[in-house]
């Protein structure tokens, strides 16, 4: 008998599902806004605000950015991943961790350093240069995972049919490198559409910087709301596309099994190609932001060591984090759990709407905090609440994966045990399932609680006045063109986060890259 | 163990489904205080459901579950004082055995050493493997683990779902043979839920069958065995010859010869259950004598200690057609070749299965 017979609630609906489907209203809140708004807009104000050169520019520029950046993330990344997985190339452990490395660096840090060198990167060419070297990884990580995964058997087996070595890669393996390419790619143009740093130092406007900037002029209006309507709805063009292109195929991680390692192919002769390509790309990726970073700090003119701003923006912004990771933390349970356990249609609608918040772009996430706070509850504008609920939204599913693969290691019959053993319900939550879940919860606030570091689209809209972060502060001095004064808090951010990639490469770590 | 006396449980007319799947279907079952009972059948016939209705996990649609005698089906599993053993053992991981063992207990019992040393020696565990963790056990130690485990608040009765279905052959035997004795020691109650005949037969004290939902037999497992309800039963709890035969006098009449029988069945044509060690095989002398039934060997398995040895039957005695072949379990060293004739002979009393013979 299958063994997920669950078990009698005579108590009403469960606690746990009540909560889920609390957190999932939350995360629709962003969208629920810009429904609301665009509906309420008034029909020749909208179509005037619309329609116009600014807007095609816009739509030019995001769309171009968008396929541009991910076919060169998919290219560059499968092909990075390939030559460090699948050939002999010399130190191939030390690439493994340099191509993770740029995930360190955020994207407005590294589009700050180029930009602070040469304004020859302002632009089309440049946004698609700083955002590919920025996002990258987000591509290579996955296919490098599926590669080291992939059972050597079905390569061997279209051998075995008479297919030449090209043909039986092309035919056997790459579409197996389908689902996580794509994975990457689609999590490569989320990050794009929600863009805004990067894109705003290289002064190439997007819809996001373009909603920032009507923030800026007109508050939360109707212009920054219709252009999010828009930015919405190309995110959800993105889904469905990715969605389509899927097709069947799982479009998470694959080959997660013990199969047998594939022995690496000699590179041959070439190797010394293979190299060169591998250090071009570390050498821009990782050793530019590094090499600007370090010389704004010695000899920048505007550098100052501020110890006590320096202290207390990061104090402020490790408080933050925490905070932020431990209620994002606290709101995925209910949702990890109904995904387990209540794997019916509601378990799978409340985890599919958790994803739908964190899809939108902070920007979007931020202009409706700031809206429906204002209008409905005015207390909590300009609190560290609000901000947190943001980041609560945005990276749910960070902490939701990772507590989702914990808990579903977690044998609903061990419930049943303990309750044989005259324990309660609440009680076997505390001595059973809490434990055995604790490594998922402390991944999951761990990857939360460094994506917080590095926010700064919803941080400048939501940070309540005098709550100064590390992402504001740099912002503040970077957006004035005082590179000096900004590369200290830029450098301790790419402190703080290293961790973060070194977490995302590590194998078994659930939600991350690998 | 700890003074808890052991319950009777009674399932009374208790039908369940999940969605449009009837899973059982007014289902009873007696089960005296400090028996041991074993619910027999096919995977997917319900038995698992039975038992987590008992143990309080799932809900019956229908029907009532008591234990000496007080309704227990609105209580939660947590209030029935009813152990349960999954068929993993279901040990906590993040906890050793000791931890496992004493998860029952009142906090002021968990770390009173001596009480989980005492479950794990009635289990037959060493007591040094208090502080192992679950991975370093292996199969047969989860089992005992979490048989101790189960015993040790003082449980009313002990639910065992397929307990030893996950171990490997030698183990199974042992582990099997370790419980048997523990659940005898703490003298609980225990309903063992297994698809295994020989197990169901070996363990308990009686063995409910049970049949897509239904309970089609409980009896001892002899009786069971040499008495089966219908012909189903008889092919399910062991190897079955189901021969036409005519019954007059206390005997019945078939191909085989003339048999005595088991019980009191009426006159006239029936079908009998002869089980394959009844029918014993010796050479043939001289092409045989008249009267003799004759049979020449299609194919033998051998196993070792004995053989399975299909028959085909050449002449047989009285007017019923011959059947098919038939199955004779003889002693691994004297199996005949394939190919030749042997003399066969019915040993013991043959069984009615109360169904008419047809045509």
């Amino acid at each position: 008998m299958p063994a997920t017979l669950t078990a009698p609630r005579r108590a009403g609906p469960p606690l746990g599902l009540v909560a889920a489907v609390a957190v999932a209203v939350l995360t629709l809140v962003p969208l629920g806004f810009v429904v609301v708004a665009s509906a309420r807009a008034e029909p020749g104000a909208a179509v005037a605000l619309l329609f116009r050169a600014r807007v095609g520019e816009l739509l030019v520029n995001t769309v171009g950015l968008v396929i541009a950046t991910t076919t060169a993330c998919a290219v560059i990344g499968t092909a990075a991943a390939w030559v460090v997985v699948r050939t002999t190339v010399p130190g191939r452990p030390v690439w493994v961790g340099l191509l993770a490395a740029p995930l360190a660096v955020p994207a407005f840090v590294n589009s700050y350093a180029w930009v602070s060198m040469t304004s020859a990167v302002e632009g089309f060419a440049g946004a698609v240069l700083v955002t590919t070297l920025s996002y990258f990884p987000f591509v290579a990580l996955p296919v490098a995972a599926t590669l080291r995964g992939l059972d050597p058997v079905h390569e061997e087996s279209a051998r075995a049919l008479g297919l030449g070595p090209v043909a039986a890669v092309r035919r056997a393996v790459l579409p197996a490198l389908r689902p996580a390419v794509l994975a990457g790619v689609l999590l490569v143009g989320l990050h794009l559409l929600a863009e805004f740093g990067a894109l705003q130092m290289l002064r190439f406007p997007t819809f996001t910087t373009a909603i920032y900037d009507a923030y800026e002029s007109s508050f939360a209006g109707p212009a920054a709301a219709l252009l999010a309507a828009v930015l919405v709805l190309l995110c959800l063009l993105l889904l469905a596309g990715a969605l389509r292109l899927a097709g069947r195929s799982r479009l998470a991680r694959v080959g997660s099994g013990t199969a047998r390692p594939r022995p690496p192919r000699p590179a041959g002769r070439a190797t010394p190609l293979a190299l060169l390509g591998l250090a071009a790309l570390v050498a821009l990726a990782l050793g530019v932001p590094l090499a600007a970073l370090g010389r704004w700090l010695v000899e920048g003119s505007s550098t100052a060591f501020p110890l006590a701003e320096l202290g207390l923006a990061t104090v402020t912004t490790l408080g933050i984090a925490a905070g932020g990771a431990a209620v994002t933390t606290l709101l995925a349970l209910p949702i990890a759990w109904v995904a387990v356990r209540h794997p019916g249609r509601l378990g799978r609608l409340v985890e599919r709407s958790s994803w739908v918040g964190s899809s939108l772009p902070g920007i979007v996430v931020a202009l409706a905090l700031v809206t429906v706070s204002v209008r409905a509850l005015p207390a909590i504008y300009q609190t560290t609440a609000l901000l947190l609920v943001a980041y609560a939204i945005l990276f749910l599913p960070r902490a939701m994966v990772a507590i989702r693969s914990a808990l579903a290691q977690v044998p609903p019959e061990l419930d049943d045990v303990a309750r044989s053993l005259g324990v309660r319900p609440a009680a076997v939550m505390a001595r059973v399932t809490l434990p055995l879940v604790a490594r998922g919860l402390g991944a999951g606030a761990a990857l939360v609680f460094l994506a917080v570091v590095t926010e700064l689209t919803a941080t400048l809209l939501l940070a309540p006045i005098g709550t100064d972060t590390l992402a504001t502060q740099f912002w503040g001095h970077a957006d004035a063109v005082a590179y000096g004064a900004a590369a200290p808090y830029a450098a301790l951010m790419v402190l703080i986060s290293a961790p973060a990639a070194w977490l995302l490469t590590r194998r078994g770590v659930p939600g991350g890259l690998s | 163990m700890t003074g808890v006396a052991p319950a009777g449980i009674r399932v009374a007319g208790v039908s369940k489904s999940f969605g449009p799947v009837g899973v059982l279907h007014d289902v009873h079952l007696e089960v005296a205080p400090g028996s041991l009972t074993a619910v027999l059948g096919r995977s997917g016939c319900g038995k698992t459901t039975l038992l987590r209705i008992i143990a309080g996990f799932v809900a019956p649609d229908a029907g009532t579950v008591a234990l000496d005698g007080r309704p227990v089906v609105d209580l939660p599993p947590e209030r029935r004082r009813v152990g349960y053993v999954s068929q993993e053992g279901s040990l906590f991981p993040h906890l050793d055995v000791a931890g496992n063992v004493g998860f029952g207990l009142p906090r002021r019992l968990r770390r009173a050493r001596h009480r989980v040393d005492e479950l794990l020696e009635l289990v037959g565990l060493e007591p040094g493997l208090a502080d192992r963790y679950p991975h370093q056990l292996s199969g047969g130690q989860q089992q005992r683990v979490a048989l101790a485990r189960a015993l040790a608040p003082g449980r009313r009765a002990v639910l065992l779902d397929e307990p030893f279905a996950a171990l490997d052959a030698e183990l199974r035997e042992s582990t099997r043979r370790a419980v048997a004795a523990a659940l005898e020691h703490a003298g609980t109650t225990a309903v063992l839920v297994t698809h295994d005949q020989g197990e169901a037969l070996s363990m308990a004290g009686q063995v409910a069958v049970l049949s897509e939902g239904r309970v089609v037999q409980v009896a001892p497992p002899a009786e069971l065995y040499r008495r089966p309800a219908d012909a189903e039963v008889a092919a399910f709890v062991g190897d079955a010859v189901l021969l036409q035969a005519t019954v007059r006098d206390g005997h019945a009449d078939s191909v085989l010869g003339t048999h005595p029988v088991s019980g009191r069945p009426e006159p006239g044509p029936t079908t009998v259950l002869v089980r394959p060690e009844q029918i014993v095989l010796e050479p043939l002398v001289n092409g045989g004598a008249p009267g003799e039934v004759v049979a020449r060997v299609v194919d033998a398995t051998f196993y070792g200690h004995d053989a399975t040895v299909r028959l085909r039957v050449r002449s047989g005695s009285g007017e019923h057609p011959l059947p098919d072949t038939v199955l004779a379990r003889t002693p691994g060293h004297a199996a005949p070749e394939v190919g030749t004739d042997v003399r066969l002979t019915v040993q013991g009393r043959v069984t009615p299965t109360g169904r008419r013979a047809s045509g």
